[in-house]
């Protein structure tokens, strides 16, 4: 990997931590982006709604917050180190993934489940509490993946 | 993956999930069967969504302008809400369809019958008759010249008036048929395909009764059903029982069945009808609860012109003293 | 109640035989109108039948009208109707029965009153329009027929009054004045012969 140059492990630890924040970030503005058209919809007729969706529409912007975390825990690890060898950063790299992919995934989904949930918060206001967990199911691999890059980039030794 | 079409339709299916809400259920329909006048059934009507319309009629035989008026507002507000006024466009174009009717039967009898026009389509009414005599205008359909030539052209060989509503129908269907394919409404294109078998098995079933034979069905028949046509003209020579055993392993079964049932009971038509409308109206309910796309809103549009269609049962049969009993019977089920 | 003639012989043989001609004239009316009566009674049968019938399925045609306005958009149903195929006519012939002239109208249907397209309409408007349809020559029969009984009433109301004014004002005037001539001719000759003796007494006593 020497033509990448000297710092071609520093290099890769930081696309990592971008990854995460970018696919992530993605994931979260998508499935907030189709979570807000529903509520918007909905509270453009009624807008007594507003403290029920709110909690939904909120719910798939977990995962850019998830990814920007992973970003800021590489980026804590990698104060005071002097190198990063390429093998620890494609290390870093591959930590990352985790959080970064579930987040891009779950993150669209769960705009679509929470965008869902809402439909059922319309016609039985009664079900919100339930309406709630649905979305809050796809939360719990957005979750895992970011249990695992957590774990995964302690793991990695300097 | 079709995730970014879909999700266009979120706005519009959240809106659409508050007013499905207002839609006027059974209950609030029965209570309209129930009242004592015509006066307090749209008493009834004013406390519901339709208050504004009902404040601004003059009394209940106004009850045309209310569904018309509604009709109307839930056509352009769903064209404000989906990203694709084409959507919208399709229901429209039986309104422009009627209209050309109505400017070709005034243009042939020479009369002015300006009142039976229905200002909701795609071209403004008072434009059509002009569309039929093939002035080129701006917005038009490039389509609907074919469509009003070929009308003309069917009445001018036959003189037959009827041959206009034939050749228009067919084209309506076919035309919209063709819109909702080209549109990519999958599912639109199914129901247009039911609602054309519906059509054709009522035309069969009406033409049998009046006696008539195999030109004046075939006259009649849709394109665009899953129903062959042969199948149907066959049908029209045979005994009610063996038409029925027909149609007993198609999705139209119950319908045909209990349809012709009651006609042979002397219980009119109208069963028949009425258990079409329910046939679509369930085609339409089994994919509403879709949370993205546009079948909410294709189900949207449908239940209202279906409960608009319940509110002049209603306030007919009030106003003409029919009933309790026999208004209910008419009413159509809704799509909520 | 005497009419203003004088009370001579010649008077009252044409008063006598205006009374005879009175009483046959009234015999006459009176048969006339009880014949009117009896045709008007069976007439009536017959328009009560006919009209009962026919208001049965208009009833029902109404019924099938209603519930084709209600299904579809008003609008929609008015162009489905709005160029009828089907063109009628109506002949009036003249029919006399008992001084009475009455129409009789013929209808000849030509052409299908089903005017539209199936796919755009209900068929209970097929329903509505075929029991027009079927009704429409009876109905055009009871028209001839109720003004034909119209027409009776009148002749028989006429005839009526004619018996009354005979009976009742006619025939008692003429017979008082015949009895009354009659009496003034017998006074006159009781007086003639009284005359007559006083004057053959005073003759006598010369």
């Amino acid at each position: 990997m020497e033509w990448l140059g000297i710092n071609a492990g520093l290099g890769l630890a930081i696309l990592g931590a971008a990854l995460a924040v970018f696919l992530g970030g993605t994931g979260s503005s998508i499935g907030v982006g189709i979570a807000g058209q529903t509520s918007a919809g909905i509270m453009s007729e009624d807008p007594e709604k507003f403290g029920k969706l709110l909690l939904l529409q909120a719910l798939p912007g977990t995962q850019g917050v998830y990814g920007l975390l992973i970003g800021f825990w590489i980026l804590i690890r990698l104060t005071g180190v002097e190198v990063v060898t390429v093998d620890q950063g494609w290390q870093l790299l591959f930590a990352c993934l985790p959080a970064a992919i579930n987040g891009l995934m779950s993150g669209i989904w769960q705009g679509k489940v929470s965008a869902a949930a809402m439909n059922i918060i319309v016609k039985h206001p009664d079900a919100s509490g339930k309406a709630l967990i649905l979305p809050a199911m796809v939360e719990t691999y957005a979750i895992f993946g970011l249990l695992a890059s957590l774990l995964l980039t302690n793991r990695v030794v300097f | 993956m079709s995730i970014s079409h879909d999700s266009r339709y979120a706005y519009a299916v959240g809106r659409i999930r508050v007013l499905e809400t207002r839609l006027l259920d059974m209950s609030k329909l029965g209570r309209m069967v129930e009242a004592k006048s015509a006066d307090e059934a749209l008493r009834i009507l004013g406390e519901t969504e339709y208050a504004d319309l009902v404040s601004r009629a003059a009394g209940p035989q106004d009850y045309a302008a209310v569904t018309a008026g509604e009709i109307t507002r839930v056509y352009s507000l769903m064209k404000k809400l989906l990203p694709d006024e084409a959507l919208v466009d399709l229901f429209l174009i039986k309104y422009d369809i009627h209209n050309m009717k109505v400017a070709l039967k005034a243009q042939f009898q020479g009369q002015n019958f300006e009142h039976l026009f229905i200002d909701a389509g795609l071209v403004p009414a008072k434009l059509m008759p002009y569309v039929c005599q093939q002035e080129k205008l701006q917005g038009v359909p490039p389509e609907y010249y074919a469509f009003a030539s070929a009308a003309a052209l069917a009445y001018e060989e036959s003189k037959d008036p009827k041959v206009i509503d034939l050749v228009l129908d067919r084209m309506q269907y076919s035309h919209t048929a063709a819109m909702a394919e080209k549109h990519g409404y999958a599912f639109l294109a199914r129901f247009l395909a039911s609602q054309a078998d519906l059509a054709n098995i009522r035309s069969l079933v009406r033409t049998k009764r009046l006696g008539r034979g195999r030109d004046y069905l075939a006259g009649n028949l849709l394109p665009g059903g899953t129903v062959p046509q042969a199948v149907l003209l066959e049908a029209l020579t045979e005994e009610w029982t063996a038409i029925i055993a027909r149609f007993s392993s198609s999705p139209y079964q119950a319908v045909v069945e209990q349809g012709i049932n009651a006609l042979l009971e002397s219980r009119g038509l109208t069963m028949l009808e009425k258990l079409s409308d329910g046939f679509l109206a369930e085609l339409s309910r089994s994919v509403r609860f879709q949370a993205f796309g546009p079948e909410p809103v294709l189900n949207y549009i449908l239940a209202k012109e279906n409960e608009v269609r319940n509110i002049r049962i209603v306030m007919l049969g009030k106003l003409n003293g029919v009933p309790n009993e026999e208004i209910r019977e008419r009413l159509r089920e809704g799509y909520a | 109640m005497n009419i203003r003639v004088n009370p001579t012989r010649m008077e009252l043989l044409r008063l006598k035989k205006r009374v005879r001609v009175a009483k046959r004239g009234h015999k006459l009316l009176k048969d006339k109108r009880d014949e009117l009566m009896k045709s008007f009674m069976s007439l009536l049968r017959n328009v009560k039948r006919l009209r009962l019938t026919v208001e049965q399925k208009l009833r029902l045609g109404y019924q099938s009208f209603l519930i084709a306005r209600a299904v579809m958009t008003p609008e929609m149903l008015d162009e489905a109707i709005m160029f009828p195929k089907q063109r009628i006519e109506l002949e009036v012939a003249e029919k006399r029965m008992m001084s009475v002239t009455a129409p009789v109208f013929r209808l000849r249907q030509e052409g299908d009153v089903y005017a539209y397209g199936m796919a755009s309409t209900s068929g209970e408007l097929d329903m509505a329009l075929g029991i027009f349809a079927e009704l429409l020559p009876t109905l055009i029969e009871l028209a001839g027929i109720e003004r034909a009984l119209e027409l009776l009433a009148e002749e028989i109301e006429r005839t009526r009054r004619r018996v009354n004014a005979l009976e009742y004002v006619l025939i008692p005037t003429l017979e008082a004045t015949v009895k009354s001539i009659s009496m003034k001719l017998s006074e006159q000759e009781r007086g003639a012969i009284s005359r007559l003796m006083k004057i053959k007494d005073v003759v006598r006593a010369k």
